[in-house]
């Protein structure tokens, strides 16, 4: 087993990966076997950093021979260093996901002297879990850029996640901050993943990624605004299918560089960008409908009721009558909530007591819905927006830190933050 | 007011519903409580669980809300709210009135405080297939929780999927229920606190996983009241990286 000192070495060097989630695969048990997936994914601790524990984040190596800059692991940093053996990776993780302290593992590493080498490691680890261990939890496997396709296809045949980081969000901080990585390096094991979980689609029982992958990118540490980050998301969502964009707001964690901030990129512009990529994946939003004229997102409200300020013309909406994609653009109505109305509708005239009846949060919703004709919302303009900065100010907050139960639910299924 | 007091298990709270409707009084209250506590001109009537007249009724909800209505119901009766049995009970009414599955009608009186009732349930269940914490002895797995509501055998199906030959116990404490998997059968039981504490490798490992779930926080952001919300102060008391 492995020691304590290099595992926590080893998880205090992968800790900066935002990724958490289990969810999106649904392999099952075997006889003689350990342990199966979740399709919605299992949260299974809390850290005082408010981020849920799902997987055994972990690195193989944080010996790196790369050198870039936001990376607490570059090679120039002065940190205790540490490796595991595949067979000490496979131990922890079925010990730990026998006595349920985790769903799986998400195995990452630092490049020790080449991507083919450390990917070999990578790739290595996950079948002996596999085949020897008989692990059938989740398995969340970082790519290597520039390792060999081969290696790549192969580690998608045993993994239930991939995920190759975009790291910063163009090309040029990239080059300024991560000279040895470079975008095509990066793309082309995407689109090589891409075209793999496509290809599977066919077969009835696809084993090839069934949970897709992911990217991830830094957020503070380069100037890109919102706008830019936001459309390379879309972008990303379209070409490579992908399940999910993670942002991960910069952590100061090298002073000696005069391009990078002193200061992180703070907790609530990852949360509006987090809020953002929602519109864009499940509530039929563009990037550029939902960023603001100067390129990025409003600090005093969520993206949404931003994007219904700045388009009043479209509001009130009648609950009665709307269709769901319209219900689900107005301000404190989720996909919950809009579905509720839609099935509530059916049977009675919905009016505002009902909607709050059916626990809609009517806070926001007020100013831009009618229900049976009556309309309960400020009238004024200027009144209305502040009234709606106030609520925005005072559940921020609460928001950020606390979501309530249904919420959670929700939270805890979707992946939604 | 009349109240029905009757026996805290789907049986019982059909019974008293049965009752109810055969004495005419649906405008009473039913509770499964031991000790109520209501106005000072309040009857208080015991029911009898009584089989037949759980089925009688069992069969109307049946033919209305389908089996789907039964296994609502049946979530809702394990929750630990006081006023669980008269909330099922409005709701019953409403749908026999209507006669109809009124499990869609969100904008109706009775139906959101049902659907939160088992949701809630549904909801500790999904928490606990995360936060229940395993501790090897001699071969077995051990698991002491607390929860609010009776879920222990609602855990079962989850955990005998996922550890396939392993067996297991899962200890509700507050109830004195368990609820066991010996590799192939299930079972479930009340007993006695069996007072299983973890041997000298036992607490090597769950000094590992202290270690991993200290490493694992970013110190430079605390964020206590999103752990909070996420994760109740009171679940924590049986989880090992808490103690």
């Amino acid at each position: 087993m492995i020691d304590a000192n290099r595992l926590e070495i080893l998880t205090d060097s992968a800790k900066y990966d935002v990724s958490c989630s289990s969810s999106g695969s649904k392999r099952q048990n075997v006889k003689g076997g350990l342990g199966n997936a979740s399709i919605g994914g299992i949260c299974h601790s809390f850290t005082p950093d408010g981020r849920c524990i799902s997987l055994l984040k972990i690195l193989m190596s944080n010996k790196c021979a790369y050198d870039c800059q936001y990376c607490v692991n570059r090679r120039s940093n002065d940190v205790p260093r540490a490796s595991a053996t595949p067979d000490e990776i496979c131990e922890l993780t079925a010990a730990f996901y026998k006595r349920n302290y985790i769903e799986g593992l998400f195995l990452s590493s630092a490049v020790e002297y080449s991507p083919d080498r450390t990917m070999e490691r990578l790739l290595e680890t996950v079948i002996k879990l596999r085949k020897q261990y008989c692990f059938n939890g989740y398995i969340h496997l970082k790519g290597i850029p520039g390792a060999d396709p081969l290696l790549i296809e192969r580690a998608g045949m045993y993994a239930d996640r991939m995920s190759f980081n975009i790291e910063l969000p163009s090309e040029s901080s990239l080059k300024l901050l991560a000279p040895q990585k470079n975008k095509a390096a990066i793309v082309k094991p995407m689109r090589q993943l891409s075209s793999g979980i496509l290809r599977e689609k066919y077969p009835k029982r696809s084993r090839f990624l069934p949970a897709g992958q992911t990217t991830q990118m830094i957020v503070g540490a380069s100037r890109e605004t919102d706008g830019q980050i936001l459309r390379l998301s879309e972008s990303l969502y379209d070409a490579f299918s992908l399940k999910r964009v993670y942002f991960s707001s910069y952590v100061p964690v090298n002073f000696k560089n005069a391009f990078l901030p002193v200061q992180s990129a703070g907790l609530l512009r990852e949360h509006r960008l987090y809020q953002a990529d929602w519109l864009l994946r499940f509530y039929g939003f563009s990037a550029a409908e939902i960023v603001g004229e100067n390129g990025n997102l409003a600090e005093e409200y969520d993206p949404k009721c931003a994007w219904a300020i700045r388009h009043m013309e479209q509001f009130p909406v009648e609950v009665n009558a709307a269709p769901v994609e319209t219900l689900v653009r107005v301000p404190g109505i989720g996909i919950k909530s809009a579905y509720r109305i839609r099935e509530a509708r059916r049977y009675t005239r919905l009016t505002f007591e009902d909607l709050k009846k059916m626990r809609v949060v009517m806070k926001r919703a007020r100013h831009f819905i009618t229900a049976g004709g009556k309309f309960y919302g400020e009238e004024n303009f200027g009144r209305m927006k502040n009234l709606l900065a106030m609520h925005e100010q005072s559940e921020n907050a609460e928001q950020l830190s606390f979501l309530k139960e249904n919420e959670i639910v929700q939270s805890v299924i979707t992946g939604q933050l | 007011m009349k109240t029905y007091l009757c026996e805290d298990s789907v049986n019982g709270l059909f019974s008293a519903v049965f009752r109810a409707y055969a004495e005419k009084n649906t405008a009473a209250r039913i509770s499964c409580l031991l000790y109520e506590q209501t106005a000072f001109d309040s009857e208080f009537i015991d029911v009898k669980t009584d089989a037949d007249h759980a089925d009688r009724v069992k069969a109307a909800v049946a033919r209305y809300g389908g089996n789907k209505a039964l296994r609502e119901i049946g979530r809702a009766m394990r929750s630990c709210e006081a006023e669980k049995a008269d909330v099922i009970f409005a709701y019953i009414k409403r749908m026999l009135a209507e006669k109809r599955d009124i499990s869609r009608s969100f904008a109706y009186a009775e139906v959101m405080p049902f659907v939160t009732l088992s949701e809630r349930v549904q909801l500790e269940v999904h928490r606990f297939t995360g936060f229940l914490r395993f501790e090897e002895q001699n071969g077995l797995l051990y698991a002491r929780f607390t929860p609010d509501n009776d879920i222990a055998d609602l855990l079962l199906g989850h955990f005998s999927r996922r550890l396939g030959e392993l067996p297991f116990l899962i200890h509700d404490a507050r109830r004195g229920k368990f609820a066991a998997w010996d590799g192939k059968r299930a079972a479930c039981f009340f007993a006695d606190d069996p007072s299983i504490r973890p041997d000298a490798a036992e607490k090597e490992l769950i000094g590992l996983w202290k270690r991993y779930f200290a490493a694992a926080d970013v110190k430079s952001r605390p964020h206590p009241k999103q752990q909070d919300g996420y994760l109740p102060r009171r679940y924590r008391k049986n989880m090992s990286e808490f103690q």
